[in-house]
């Protein structure tokens, strides 16, 4: 077992870009590491520049890497991007609550990811795939900015090419040679194939694109406690300790990131959250 | 075979009116069918008809330079593409194209106008249901415009 707040030296297997800004890093556990659950996420360092959060993106059953799928947006993210394969870097984890796979078996499965927000809902993939005969329907709605920035997109089509799961894209615009939906990812949830009554929803993306996807969700029956919601915030211990993630009473790095609709409803609607 | 009638009661648009509003209705409509990659109405032309989408989806295109467009919104199955009709100049304002082949029921816009104008009951209702679809719209152009996905909106 790790002690969550020592970094671990781990060497660099390989980074590649996934689309504009978007990139995969893999990592080689450390022998004392994990196994990590579909949603949690590890901290990652660069020595001499910081850390950021990161899920992980990967198979939980693949103990030769740790996946990570990461936006380029600060100086620690391009530094990670920067490095190269065998260099090494930081990592503490895993940590936070995952996906609540189990209680879905049985039902239907209805995924939303927006933008990156993807990669957190790719293990809980992964995992309810190599399980199919547990789910009854797996559908999965997906936006992206334009068709450029789908995020693994050859994967999830080879995926619903084989009839394991419903998947539906949306995009905020394209150009006139996309052949696909342009929208918003709500307007595909009436058209997904689910029991509202029997579905679990697992949703990550952009906190906006969240309450309007809950709000379209109750419209169709679906009820708060079906609903489990991924947030991001700006985590630094990581174990509910030094309060950067706080949310209402909440700490996200511990008792999230990822929610039951009910325990963070009041404060995603309240702006100075 | 249904009539435009029947087919206008399976749609939620047309919720609540009664039996003589959708005659009247109904009886500004006619089936038109379109090949995918063809267009059901032309930035700039005058808006005579608008459409209810019974099968099929189609983009709504703006122009953004000589030789290219951009898709703006796409739309399918119980979907009413136009409300360029309601008001003058009664010019279409986007490029319509059939993304596949789409089945329609076309209105002409122009009869339709001349009835709620005779019945202003049935123009009210028309009115509420096409403010909806814009208001609905509204929203959704708001959340396009926000570059939500690439993380420059505030979360």
């Amino acid at each position: 077992m790790m002690d969550p707040l020592l970094p671990r030296r781990v060497e660099i297997l390989s980074v590649a870009e996934e689309v504009q800004n978007v990139f995969t890093l893999d990592l080689r556990p450390p022998p004392d590491y994990g196994p990590f659950e579909a949603g949690q996420f590890n901290m990652l360092y660069v020595p001499g520049a910081g850390q950021a959060a990161i899920s992980v993106s990967g198979d939980p059953r693949d103990k030769t890497r740790l996946r990570h799928t990461i936006r380029r947006e600060g100086n620690v993210t391009s530094l990670l991007q920067a490095k190269q394969v065998a260099d090494h870097i930081g990592l503490r984890g895993p940590f936070g609550q995952g996906w609540p796979l189990a209680a879905a078996e049985g039902g239907d499965l209805l995924l939303l990811g927006g933008g990156i927000g993807l990669a957190p809902l790719r293990p809980a993939l992964y995992q309810a795939l190599a399980h199919r005969e547990r789910f009854h329907r797996i559908s999965l709605l997906i936006g992206a900015r334009s068709p450029e920035q789908l995020l693994y997109y050859p994967e999830l089509q080879h995926w619903a090419d084989e009839g394991s799961l419903e998947l539906q894209v949306c995009v905020d615009s394209a150009s006139a040679t996309w052949r696909g939906r342009v929208g918003v990812i709500t307007d595909l949830i009436p058209e997904a194939e689910f029991d509202p009554q029997q579905v679990t929803v697992l949703m990550c993306g952009p906190e906006i694109m969240q309450r309007f996807s809950v709000r379209k969700l109750r419209g169709l029956g679906v009820k708060g406690e079906a609903m489990y919601l991924s947030l991001e915030r700006h985590m630094q211990c990581a174990v509910g300790l030094c309060g950067h993630c706080q949310l209402g009473p909440q700490f996200v790095c511990r008792d999230g990131p990822v929610f039951p609709l009910g325990k963070i409803e009041p404060y995603l609607m309240t702006g100075e959250f | 075979m249904k009539t435009i009638d029947d087919e206008l009661r399976e749609e939620g648009f047309f919720a609540g009116l009664n039996g003589e509003e959708l005659r009247l209705i109904a009886a500004c409509g006619k089936h038109r069918s379109f090949k995918a990659g063809t267009s059901l109405a032309r930035e700039g032309g005058e808006a005579k008809e608008f459409f209810l989408l019974r099968r099929g989806h189609v983009a709504l295109q703006l122009h953004t330079g000589p030789a290219d467009s951009l898709i703006l919104q796409t739309l399918g199955p119980g979907q009413m593409v136009g409300w360029s009709w309601l008001f003058k100049p009664y010019r279409w304002t986007m490029e319509v194209n059939a993304v596949e082949d789409t089945h329609t029921v076309c209105f002409d816009g122009q009869c339709l106008r001349g009835k709620c104008a005779e019945n202003p009951k049935l123009g009210y209702e028309l009115g509420k249901r096409f403010s909806q679809i814009m208001a609905y719209r509204l929203e959704a152009a708001r959340l396009q415009l926000l570059n939500l996905y690439d993380g420059s909106a505030p979360s």
